[in-house]
């Protein structure tokens, strides 16, 4: 059965073409929106895990780097009895807060970026970037690190000045893995950002460095029995509550999505597969009166639509490793992190939506009459 | 062991207010090589009795036997199975698969049957020699003339070596020439097999081959 189904649509390779096509291009859709959302999550793990910031404390209500530029700020008269807790090796603040850049030298003088801006001790305190594709990070109070989507958007390069808030700085290094979508990191020392968002003896956060064998846990509740009204999270709970955040915003339009690109695919089969039936009725009565088994026929169809969607998901997977790889070189403000396992996921789901609009055929197929053999 | 065999079968189309009855009580036996025709006026019932005796209709009441399997009495996979062994099928248009070519289209049969693909692709290669169609194997259905076409379908309702073979106005479709060709292959060769035949038909062509004739109308047999 199966081999007279790929005949039957060998005949129709338009209609075929268009719905494999079809089914990929829906693949494609959901597997870009999980690796963008996973390129975010990455990002958000790539900075916040970094070596050494083993313990962030937050003011009240800033569980995340989002809300911590808007909440409330941690004196940094707190930052010498912060170093003081057992197992604390160094206690650095950071400042955070979305400012405005852009690059009036540039192309696009008009062009206005809002950065996720960090300013954290130079030139090696915590809180810096966590890795460069060029240049190096800030020395200077005038120097900037910049996320490389962002330098991208503004055209602007290492050694080019931009401007921060109204602050001229200029690019010491273009960081990697700081692309959360819809902003970027940008870093600077403490004492500049302090000058451009006016927050000059505050702190957004301070990340603790723990001494070699101390447990981050035992620190950070150390912290908060030290300090009542400040929370501390281990570096893997900070993670999780920016993860959190992220996902709160982006999984219910994920799975939105997902759910339509499936519905559509399935659609798009059951299309396909249902007009074989009906314009192969015909051949298929007289399959039936020769004494093929309407079992083995709907198991035929079943196995078809299967390896339709299969083929159309496959095709779909490859396309988004190709595009990955695009926007990596071409279009770096869209970050996709592809996990293979997400993928395998993605495809058995379009395979067994494609199994399901099966469904509807291998119901008109078994209401064939074989008589109809007879009649034609 | 008779090849084909049904006794007293009642049989209705449609149901509730709607049902009639178009075969009441019918018995008919072939014996083997037999090449029986069935004549009748439109709608006396031929179709049905044919379909009844293929198994593709299940009767309200009444035995059928196809080379001493009782149908209807077992799961109807195991139906399935031996009707597709122990019958042929020739119908009035050769409703030969459009997207296989001629010997794919009389393999198929044999793997219905599921007969040993040697043993068939044997038995398809003599066959179509023998229906003058041994050049015709890798063409496609739509590439043949109606009589080719025809023959190719009687080819396919041989290469199982069913015990019965069932045709349904198999010359209705053809001119002078093909139908009487159509009409000497179906007769011969299964003549030479020993298969029996059963054609409902109109065509006075198909005379000349017939053991025997019944008649039936209004769902009885007259003779």
């Amino acid at each position: 059965m199966l081999v007279l189904l790929l005949k039957s649509l060998r005949g129709r390779l338009l209609r075929t073409v268009l719905a494999i096509a079809g089914i990929a291009a829906c693949t494609l859709l959901v597997i870009v929106i999980s690796s963008v959302l996973r390129g975010v999550s990455t990002s958000m793990a790539g900075y916040i895990g970094q070596e050494g910031f083993d313990v962030w404390v937050t003011p009240p209500g800033a569980d995340n780097l989002i809300r911590g530029s808007f909440v409330s700020f941690i004196p940094l008269a707190y930052i010498d009895s912060l170093r003081a807790v057992p197992g604390v090796v160094a206690a650095n603040p950071v400042l955070e807060a979305f400012l405005p850049v852009s690059f009036p030298g540039g192309i696009d003088p008009g062009l206005r970026l809002t950065s996720i801006t960090v300013g954290y001790l130079l030139p090696h305190g915590l809180g810096g970037p966590p890795a460069f594709s060029e240049g190096r990070a800030p020395r200077r109070r005038d120097e900037v690190a910049i996320d490389r989507a962002a330098a991208r958007r503004l055209a602007a390069r290492v050694g080019d000045t931009i401007d921060v808030s109204g602050y001229p700085e200029v690019i010491a290094g273009i960081t990697t893995g700081t692309n959360l979508l819809v902003t970027q990191f940008l870093f600077v020392g403490y004492d500049a950002m302090a000058r451009g968002s006016n927050s000059g003896g505050l702190a957004s956060f301070v990340i603790l460095r723990t001494s070699p064998g101390e447990g981050r846990d035992s620190v950070a509740a150390a912290v908060e029995r030290k300090f009542p009204h400040l929370h501390a999270y281990t570096r893997e709970r900070f993670l999780a509550t920016n993860e959190r955040e992220v996902s709160s915003g982006y999984v219910p339009v994920l799975v939105l999505i997902a759910v339509l690109g499936a519905g559509a695919a399935m659609l798009l089969v059951g299309l396909l597969i249902l007009s074989v039936i009906d314009e192969r009725r015909g051949d298929i009565a007289v399959l039936l009166a020769l004494g093929t088994g309407a079992p083995t026929l709907s198991r035929g169809t079943l196995a078809h639509t299967a390896a339709l969607s299969a083929g159309g998901a496959c095709i779909g997977i490859a396309l988004a490793y190709a595009l990955a790889l695009a926007l990596d070189a071409w279009l770096p403000a869209v970050p996709m992190v592809i996990r293979p396992a997400e993928v395998a996921a993605i495809a058995a789901l379009f395979t067994a939506t494609g199994m399901a609009a099966a469904i509807a055929p291998v119901i008109r197929l078994a209401a064939i009459d074989p008589l109809e053999a007879f009649r034609s | 062991m008779k090849p084909l065999v049904m006794e007293n079968i009642i049989k209705t189309r449609g149901s509730g207010r709607h049902a009639v009855e178009v075969l009441h009580g019918i018995s008919l036996e072939l014996d083997a090589g037999e090449f029986v025709i069935l004549k009748g006026p439109s709608g006396s019932g031929k179709t049905t009795l044919l379909a009844v005796g293929g198994g593709i209709l299940t009767p309200e009441s009444g035995i059928v036997h196809i080379g001493g399997y009782r149908l209807h009495e077992g799961s109807r996979a195991a139906d399935r199975k031996h009707r597709g062994a122990a019958i042929g099928f020739v119908f009035q248009r050769s409703n030969l698969l459009p997207h296989l070519t001629v010997r794919e289209n009389v393999l198929l049969m044999g793997r219905i049957a599921g007969r040993a693909a040697r043993e068939t692709l044997r038995d398809a290669d003599d066959l179509l020699e023998r229906l003058g169609l041994g050049n015709l194997g890798r063409r496609y259905p739509r590439e043949l003339s109606g009589g080719e076409e025809q023959r190719a379908a009687v080819a396919r309702a041989l290469v199982h070596r069913p015990a019965v073979i069932l045709a349904d106005e198999p010359t209705g479709n053809l001119d002078g020439r093909s139908g009487q060709a159509v009409a000497e292959s179906l007769a011969g060769l299964a003549r030479q097999r020993g298969t029996a035949v059963i054609v409902a038909t109109h065509d006075p062509r198909l005379e000349p081959f017939a053991s025997r004739t019944v008649r039936i109308e209004d769902g009885r047999i007259l003779s």
